[in-house]
């Protein structure tokens, strides 16, 4: 089937053709089959679609419209506030649960358990701004929780955040079968200028000559709180 | 569905193919030869960067070896240094052998070829130097690409005066994948520099532009080439016509009509108009039906002639390359959904998507069409089939490995960035076994570059003095397929 050079009439050069130039099939040519059906019907569903998308996804094709759900839905399409459960549970694990444990139960002996604990979710003259007070600074000395006396030292977190104190509060007063309402930021904020700038801990003996004090309930201006905790069971 | 010859092909004879082949020698040699130093160049240090990412002290301290601007300079080599240099190499080659000319302007091409380089040199050093801009794919300093510019001017003179000179048989399907890949790269090199390295426009502008240029390089660079390698050499070397000219002109058409829309889905939520982000969405979207015609279009040309690629490694590397071309559209299609997008879009999939488009289907089939044409313009048969075996191996294997280990890593990445329990750092410590799979898929890759271009040069210099081809696999004594290498 493949000719030599030497033989074809065309030929009026010296150039030899190589071996992988002789076994050489001859030029391609293309047959006329049809389209396949499923693929004209794929492709009809693919551009429907894509026009479909394109006209309900543009924004008008305004150059200034980034985002449509925002532009059509005004403030309600905003992704609302975190869960400050779910970011206070994060933070959580990664500050406090080195010493109280992801169980809150603390370690017997050493530091005190979060779980159905007066200092968490209220006793007989501890209140709301003494927790976040320890929070901000610490706490040292022996302490009396649950009937038990501890006696170690926890160091202030004074460097986070208003909201990220609100978000743990929150997160080990609901969590574990503790069922005591949210702390917001804004109280946070308040114990923390009342405080001053105290920076040495806490002992039992100081923070019980503060007379105990409730959050006031969450006013208008305060975000909504989350939904109460379903039932949790006992930890 | 028997043949119906719609296109009748002036034949050419042996004599005239030994003419045309032999005119392109030099350029294309040059073209070739320079695309596998930089193959292996890039991929040595795309290794050393994989590396870095999994142990982040390695070569700590030496500015330039740092991660940031070797992952860069590999990227930056592989698109510039192999992938363009091995498209344009093969371009002429095509388009001599598609045009039925002989290739005069010998020293035009040459001289492009040297330009090119010698570019890229000072481009590759800059970068390395810190001189890198902050643009994917367009990191080379303003300095170099003016030099990389004028080279393919070059280029592009030779393929207008090829283009008319050709004869007067209607375009073959290579032909129109071609010249279109050939006219849509200056348009994309130029004006994106243009527009963002020389003269940067407003900020805000600037991602939608960088993102339409790399997504012009793949769909409308380096997919229209290997589509053109593909529709002639697996046509020839199986012996079988094209299945279908409508899937061609379906494939074609779509390809160019959304090959360059489909940017717009890599900026979801980024700081660009949203008409330009659902534009992206939809034209990813459509990109599977390009996906499908080509796709299918090969499959019918080679179905029930298969064997052939088992032993013919042309076939056998342009057949995979093709397969990973159209996975790469179909998951591209896939992550571009915004609900999809919304989980993966800061992870290790968008990495594993591009490696599947550079390395699994363009080095793929740069190489098919390598072990195609280099014997004809050497008359030299590759130097020994289980280098050739070993090749394909390393760079299957390698390419499985980064891809498959970076899309499941990158899943979980992704899910674990966007649960607001997990802490970002735990979401690192997740993807790292498969970053560390990926770093060995790399090695992998980069000894099948370095087998490729020892093979190079055995068949410049005829080591093995190899009479018989290079075959992959046995082929029967009473196969009545074409001998395809």
């Amino acid at each position: 089937m493949n000719q030599t050079p030497n033989n074809d009439p065309g030929s009026h050069d010296s150039i030899e053709a190589n071996a992988p130039e002789l076994r050489e099939a001859p030029e391609p040519v293309e047959k006329s089959s049809p389209l396949p059906f499923w693929l004209v019907i794929l492709a009809g569903v693919l551009i429907f679609w894509g026009g479909f998308h394109l006209a309900g996804n543009s924004g008008g094709f305004k150059p200034d419209v980034y985002n449509p759900e925002l532009a059509a839905g005004g403030a309600a399409a905003q992704a609302g506030p975190p869960d400050p459960r779910v970011v206070g549970k994060r933070l959580f694990n990664q500050n406090c649960a080195v010493c109280h444990q992801t169980s809150g139960m603390g370690v017997a002996g050493q530091f005190p358990p979060l779980v159905a604990s007066e200092w968490v979710v209220g006793g007989d003259w501890v209140g709301d701004n003494h927790l976040v007070k320890i929070l901000l600074a610490g706490a040292q000395g022996p302490m009396q929780v649950k009937g038990n006396t501890y006696n170690n030292a926890m160091p202030p977190w004074a460097q986070l955040k208003d909201e990220q104190i609100a978000s743990i509060l929150t997160y080990i007063r609901s969590e574990w079968g503790n069922a005591a309402p949210p702390i917001t930021a804004e109280y946070v904020a308040k114990v923390r200028a009342d405080s001053g700038d105290r920076k040495e801990p806490w002992t039992q003996k100081e923070l019980k000559a503060i007379p105990a004090e409730t959050q006031p309930a969450a006013g208008a201006a305060a975000p909504p709180a989350p939904a109460p905790a379903p039932a949790a069971p006992a930890a | 569905m028997s043949a119906f010859p719609s296109i009748s092909a002036n034949t050419l004879s042996t004599a005239d193919r030994a003419r045309i082949d032999a005119s392109t020698r030099g350029p294309v040699l040059l073209f070739f030869g320079s695309a596998l130093f930089w193959l292996v160049f890039g991929l040595a240090l795309e290794t050393l960067a994989s590396v870095q990412l999994i142990l982040p002290w390695f070569l700590e301290g030496i500015s330039f070896l740092t991660y940031g601007r070797i992952t860069q300079a590999a990227t930056t080599i592989f698109a510039y240094g192999f992938a363009t240099p091995a498209a344009i190499g093969a371009g002429i080659w095509l388009a001599s052998r598609l045009c039925r000319v002989e290739l005069d302007h010998h020293k035009l091409l040459v001289s492009a070829g040297i330009v090119w380089n010698l570019g890229l040199l000072i481009g590759a050093s800059g970068i390395l130097s810190g001189d890198s801009t902050s643009l994917p794919l367009l990191c080379l300093p303003g300095y170099s690409t003016p030099i990389l510019l004028l080279s393919y001017l070059l280029v592009a003179i030779w393929a207008l005066l090829t283009f008319f000179r050709r004869g007067d048989s209607p375009l073959f399907v290579a032909e129109w994948f071609l010249f279109a890949g050939l006219l849509a790269f200056p348009w994309l090199f130029a004006a994106a520099n243009t527009l963002l390295v020389w003269n940067p426009v407003n900020a805000p502008a600037q991602p939608a532009i960088a993102y339409w240029f790399a997504g012009g390089f793949v769909n409308l660079w380096l997919a229209p080439m290997g589509a053109a390698a593909a529709f002639y050499i697996i046509p020839k070397a199986s012996g079988q016509p094209v299945a279908s000219h409508h899937l061609d002109l379906l494939g074609f058409w779509t390809l160019m009509l959304f090959g360059s829309w489909t940017a717009g889905a890599s900026l979801i939520g980024g700081p660009v108009p949203a008409w330009i982000q659902s534009a992206g969405v939809a034209a990813s979207v459509m990109m599977l039906v390009p996906a499908f015609a080509i796709g299918v279009n090969l499959h019918l040309t080679l179905s029930g002639h298969y064997a052939t690629v088992g032993w013919s490694p042309a076939l056998r590397f342009l057949a995979t390359g093709i397969g990973c071309l159209f996975a790469y559209w179909v998951l591209n299609a896939i992550n571009s959904l915004p609900a999809v997008n919304a989980v993966t879009h800061f992870s290790d999939i968008g990495r594993a998507l591009t490696v599947l488009a550079f390395y699994g289907f363009f080095a793929m089939a740069a190489s098919g069409a390598i072990y195609y044409i280099v014997p004809r313009l050497t008359g030299h048969e590759w130097p020994c089939h289980g280098g050739v075996a070993w090749h394909y191996w390393l760079a299957a294997v390698g390419v499985g490995l980064i891809v498959i280990d970076l899309l499941t890593g990158g899943l979980i990445q992704a899910y674990a960035l966007t649960n607001p329990i997990v802490e970002f750092r735990s979401a690192l410590d997740f993807i790292w076994p498969f970053r560390f799979m990926s770093a060995v898929g790399f090695i992998l890759l980069f000894l099948s570059a370095a087998n490729f271009a020892l093979l190079f040069a055995g068949i410049l210099l005829d080591t093995r003095k190899n009479a018989a081809p290079a075959y992959l696999a046995v082929r029967e004594a009473d196969s009545t397929e074409p001998v395809a290498v």
